[in-house]
């Protein structure tokens, strides 16, 4: 138990899994490896390892280590929680409440962001025009019903980096384009509403976001659709409590020492 | 967003690498009210910068080496004051933190100079609030790398010569996780998913786990001096690099 609470190990976990994180990063900029990064978003690990991932033996086995380094690290952090902060000889201070606070939620962070890799039920970047309907779980589809936008339509046909470029806060306003959504369930409208950057619609634990535009046709005879991404996320609420749950104890612990530390020794 | 002036951006840019450098060397030979001056004018010089940059993007200073760094040195150059003005190992510190200033700067001019092209998310909250707080981390964790090679410096380490290095590195630990959740409510909001498999997930993943080293040192390890000074440098000078790194490869 001593070998799996120990502050040794804590350092190799976080090293190795720093420098392994590291090489990852490294990979993803090599673009032979970008395209399979790619590959994995939005889709369930295992549904990708078992499938796609046989033909990316490098990806594959970065992602095998990077796991085994994670669960090394998660393992040692629970063990040390238990044994040092919960049931440990330290008193009762504050500071050790804090602590076990911030390990906890540590724990819960990092364990809820490792659970969403195999948690996918994505359908990303699906491309409707007005009238079109995607079809969602459960008899439930997500139907576009109209599309208002004001931009000049001359900006979606940019490619991604131009259009990175000239798609500007005077030449294109997100708030006035907007597209108009229904949830229907066998013909039957369950909801209805407008649909802005950055501001998702949910029914039924689907939610719906607004990722782009995009024109069809030629000039005389356009129309213009939206990009949407259908998700159902439902880890994401107790990530966010967690994480500002995270955030707010440590918050607290800066507080705390702010106030407890002795002043420097001047040299 | 209004034509930038890069001429008077470059001169106000110079002009910080004088103040701090006049400021370095005028603390190595002892003159502590000429430095603490020069100092003052590098952060006026750092502000002035700044606030052109807000004027001309309509927005805080957000990444890449003009705006990115600009904002950094001005931070930087606020908390070495500070530590000037209370003496002692701050003082060594705030020395350090000058030289880091420097370093800074020469990478800016190295560098293409340019703001970032507007884009239509840059009144959306969440976001110029992972950028603020990435910013805000990265100068808090490099003054508390001088804070820890301040305190090496001095020799034997006495009771509590850390302790301000500790708290500069939680402090760069609240505000590089603030930064995080910003980043991931914004992904989330935009795209419905709270991470995705790129360099900067990977990237900051990392640098999270190198920002808690020094603050899980086996406690034998932590009381020699070296090694706990070494541990307390490493989050700055690597958060640092990586920014510097990321920013020079997606430019």
């Amino acid at each position: 138990m001593s070998l799996w609470s120990s502050l040794r190990l804590s350092l190799a976990a976080l090293v190795g899994m720093a420098l392994w994180l590291g090489l990852g990063a490294v990979m993803v900029g090599q673009k032979a490896l970008l395209a399979a990064f790619r590959g994995l978003e939005g889709v369930s690990l295992w549904i990708w390892a078992l499938g796609p991932g046989q033909q990316q033996p490098e990806l594959l086995t970065w992602l095998l280590i990077l796991f085994i380094l994670a669960g090394l690290l998660l393992t040692n952090l629970a063990v040390c929680t238990w044994t040092r902060l919960l049931t440990g000889p330290a008193g009762r201070s504050l500071r050790r409440y804090l602590a076990l606070t911030m390990h906890i939620l540590a724990l819960v962070v990092i364990g809820l962001q490792g659970a969403s890799f195999f948690l996918a039920a994505h359908k990303t970047q699906v491309r409707l025009l007005p009238g079109q309907t995607a079809e969602l779980a459960g008899g439930l589809a997500l139907r576009l019903e109209q599309v208002r936008f004001t931009s000049d339509p001359a900006l979606l046909k940019l490619k991604y980096a131009q259009a990175r470029r000239h798609m500007s806060r005077t030449s294109y306003n997100r708030q006035r384009n907007v597209a108009q959504v229904a949830f229907v369930r066998d013909e039957r409208v369950l909801a209805s509403s407008p649909l802005r950057y950055f501001e998702p619609q949910e029914q039924d634990g689907w939610r719906v976001f607004l990722v782009g535009f995009f024109q069809k046709g030629q000039d005389g005879q356009a129309a213009i659709g939206a990009v949407l991404n259908l998700v159902r996320s439902p880890l994401w609420p107790p990530f966010a409590l967690a994480y500002l749950g995270l955030i707010a104890a440590f918050g607290l612990l800066l507080i705390w020492e702010m106030a407890t530390a002795r002043r420097p020794a001047r040299a | 967003m209004q034509a930038p002036d890069y001429t008077l951006l470059d001169v106000l840019i110079w002009a910080a690498l004088a103040a701090y450098a006049g400021a370095l060397a005028l603390s190595l030979a002892g003159r502590r009210w000429w430095a603490l001056v020069l100092s003052l004018a590098g952060v006026l010089a750092g502000a002035a910068l700044l606030g052109l940059l807000i004027w001309y993007g309509r927005r805080p200073p957000l990444r890449g080496p003009l705006e990115g760094i600009g904002e950094i040195v001005f931070l930087l150059g606020g908390l070495a004051a500070w530590d000037w003005l209370r003496g002692g190992t701050g003082a060594r510190a705030a020395q350090w933190t000058w030289a880091a200033c420097l370093a800074l700067l020469a990478v800016q001019l190295l560098l293409t100079r340019s703001m970032i092209p507007d884009s239509f998310m840059f009144d959306y909250p969440a976001l110029l609030l992972f950028f603020q707080l990435r910013l805000a981390a990265i100068a808090l964790l490099l003054h508390a790398s001088s804070r820890h090679l301040a305190a090496l410096g001095g020799g034997r380490l006495a009771g509590g010569q850390l302790t301000p290095g500790r708290l500069l590195i939680l402090a760069g630990l609240c505000a590089f996780l603030g930064s995080e959740f910003s980043g991931a409510y914004w992904s989330f909001c935009w795209t419905g998913e709270f991470w995705h498999w790129n360099r900067g997930f990977l990237e900051s993943s990392a640098l999270f786990l190198v920002m808690a080293l020094p603050l899980h040192l086996p406690p034998r390890w932590g009381a020699r001096a070296g090694l706990a000074c070494a541990a307390g440098v490493l989050p700055g000078v690597v958060i640092a690099g990586v920014t510097i790194l990321h920013q020079v490869g997606s430019s």
